[in-house]
């Protein structure tokens, strides 16, 4: 009951449209005031902010800005478009299979949906695509930008949950691979049988392909240096980040020679902002986590789990629907950060795998970023096209249900998930 | 993520005749709260460079010359403290924090400004608490001779100063925009660019990515 008023509550504040973190803060505020004062509460902020592993976000987030403003993707869709224009729904394919390199680089659903959708969607409406259709494809394929890494969300659940970050890195890109596999599958089956007026075009010959992916061959060399390097134990996290970043910079300023020290400032700058927008909510997230506990909340939670009896299975379905849920209406960082502490002892006592829970919830994130009405893709889409947001919607519909059966194969099948890192190297 | 030019939308901003039309005294509130935010941010932008190079030279020297820096780890992790609370400020004036606006964007202009204003004091009450506690907190600690853990024993109260600081700046910000919107004026700056806002089809915004011939 008491978690109840919390939470709608809290979320009560939050639709009053006060910033995240001082809704957090506020009402954690008004909590502790309630169990007896504020004590040190900045004591709580500092020493959440204080961590060593947080800092891949902001170096992360300088990547992706050097990447960009360097132009080192600028080929990519050129050269997934080469390589998949045989295909029926060829350009759908390579808009997929631009999403998933561009996420390795920018881990934002947001920004790979802006970046690609902006060039895909006039080109698929132009070949004859309809026009629903290619907002789906950008749509879903942005969200991967959270789901293969790097990703923002993942830092910020392992860290607060106490969890290998880069192994919660590993775990994600089977099921990214596999969820951008049936984005494709999805895209090639209805221009074939849906759509069979618009034409597929001579396969490349190996020449071209080869001279695309060499016009490609820094934007997917990075995450492989990121990636590889987590996987082979030669990085943590936090180095596989400033790892990227100046290779970021050495190729852009002397491979493509075209960024300069105000472009790398302005992508320090960004980099601050971005850092400064999720790291706040985490610190209003800290008090009301502190006084959760404080209130011995989670305790309740898990006691109540423990008395209905409903089974890891039960447990897991329940929270992916209340999340499901919270993600119609709420950000997906605030859902990361109230939710998985409070559940976090009811997961140690169900005995579940916080890398598989953390890949389950990044996938119920990403479907909240194509679910009405808040859907950050959603809105992108709309800011690109301006088209209906009707049309926008129905055009993502499939994918949410894409989604839900991906999300469904992780839960039944944990494997797709862990066993990546499983064989990762000093794990 | 946000990518236009800050000093060019500042200037813009200081130079529009909205802002010359302004009482003196926020006027001159603007101004201060404009050049300490700005300065803050370019701070906390530098820390953002200094880690990189910080954890850059800590591989280098592990894999080189095998004499690993222990205390980087943690001194990046105090540097995050600082790029956070200083960077929170302009992110605050530019009206960048994350919120849901579900509801608030259906108000009536009328009711829509209340809500700002709502916003406003909502983060003015959390810098408020980030400076009282934040400086109470690094005095106890200070008292105390608190020193933090880990490779290198810095006074904690110094670092805990961060807090109030990052504070401050707020407060000035949640001033100036409540002032503003007692005036019937946008409460501060205008966002960096908004997702696809200033951009048409065809072309990406945020790069010349090459669309297939």
């Amino acid at each position: 009951m008491t978690i109840t008023l919390i939470l709608v509550g809290l979320v009560l504040l939050l639709f009053t449209g006060v910033p995240i973190f001082a809704g957090l803060s506020i009402f954690g505020g008004l909590l502790l005031l309630g169990q007896g004062g504020l004590a040190s509460v900045t004591e709580v902020i500092f020493g959440e902010l204080n961590r060593y592993l947080l800092v891949a976000i902001p170096l992360f987030a300088f990547m992706a800005h050097v990447m960009i403003k360097g132009r080192i993707v600028d080929d990519l869709y050129d050269t997934a478009y080469t390589l998949t224009r045989h295909l029926p729904g060829g350009l759908g394919v390579a808009t997929i299979l631009a999403c998933t390199v561009f996420a390795a680089i920018s881990g934002s659903s947001v920004a790979t949906a802006l970046t690609i959708g902006a060039v895909a969607i006039p080109q698929m409406v132009r070949l004859g695509y309809p026009p629903r259709l290619a907002y789906g494809l950008v749509g879903a394929g942005g969200t991967l930008g959270i789901l293969i890494p790097p990703s923002g969300p993942m830092v910020l659940y392992g860290v607060i949950t106490d969890t290998s970050i880069g192994g919660l890195f590993m775990a994600g890109v089977l099921p990214g691979l596999m969820m951008a596999g049936l984005f494709v599958l999805y895209a090639v089956v209805s221009v074939h049988f849906g759509h069979p007026e618009i034409k597929a075009e001579p396969r490349a010959s190996l020449r071209e392909a080869g001279r695309a992916l060499r016009q490609s061959v820094w934007a997917i060399s990075l995450p492989v240096l990121v990636l590889g390097g987590m996987y082979a134990g030669v990085f943590t996290a936090t180095e596989a980040a400033a790892a990227g970043a100046w290779l970021a910079l050495i190729v852009a300023a002397f491979v493509y020679r075209n960024i300069g020290f105000k472009d790398v400032w302005q992508s320090a700058v960004d980099a601050s902002r971005t850092s400064a927008m999720l790291f706040m909510i985490l610190a209003g997230a800290s008090v009301f986590g502190h006084v959760l506990t404080k209130m011995r909340i989670p305790q309740q939670i898990v006691e109540m789990v423990v008395s209905a009896d409903i089974g890891v299975f039960g447990f897991l379905v329940a929270m992916m629907a209340l999340i499901f849920v919270l993600g119609m209406f709420l950000e997906s960082i605030a859902i990361i950060l109230i939710t998985s502490p409070v559940i976090l002892p009811v997961m140690q006592h169900l005995g579940i795998n916080p890398i598989w829970y953390g890949i389950l919830l990044v996938i119920n994130l990403e479907l909240a970023q194509i679910t009405p009405p808040v859907g950050m893709n959603l809105f992108t889409i709309k800011a690109i096209t301006q088209a209906p947001m009707g049309e926008i919607i129905r055009g993502s519909a499939p994918y949410v249900l894409l989604m839900i059966l991906a999300m469904a194969l992780v839960m039944v099948f944990p494997s797709i998930a862990l066993w990546l890192p499983s064989t990762m190297i000093g794990r | 993520m946000s990518h236009s030019d800050d000093g060019a939308a500042d200037k813009v901003s200081s130079d529009s005749a909205a802002v010359r039309a302004l009482p003196v005294a926020l006027r001159a509130l603007a101004a201060v709260t404009n050049g300490l935010t700005a300065a803050a941010m370019a701070l906390s932008a530098a820390g953002v460079l200094l880690s990189l190079v910080l954890i850059g030279w800590s591989v280098l020297m592990r894999y080189g010359l095998n004499r690993a820096p222990v205390w980087v780890d943690d001194a990046v992790g105090m540097l995050l403290v600082a790029i956070v609370m200083l960077a929170a400020a302009q992110v605050l004036r530019r009206g960048e924090h994350i919120g849901v606006d579900l509801l608030t964007e259906r108000l009536s202009p009328r009711a829509a400004r209340w809500a700002m204003a709502w916003a406003a004091l909502a983060a003015g009450v959390v810098a408020v608490i980030l400076v009282v506690n934040g400086w109470q907190t690094a005095m106890q600690s200070r008292q105390f001779g608190v020193v933090t853990e880990g490779h290198i024993e810095w006074p904690v109260w110094i670092l805990m100063l961060l807090m109030p600081a990052g504070g401050v700046l707020m407060a000035l910000v949640s001033i100036e925009a409540l002032w503003r919107l007692a005036l019937g004026l946008p409460p501060g700056l205008p966002p960096t660019a908004k997702p696809g806002s200033a951009h048409g089809p065809g072309s990406s915004p945020v790069t010349g990515m090459k669309v297939p011939k």
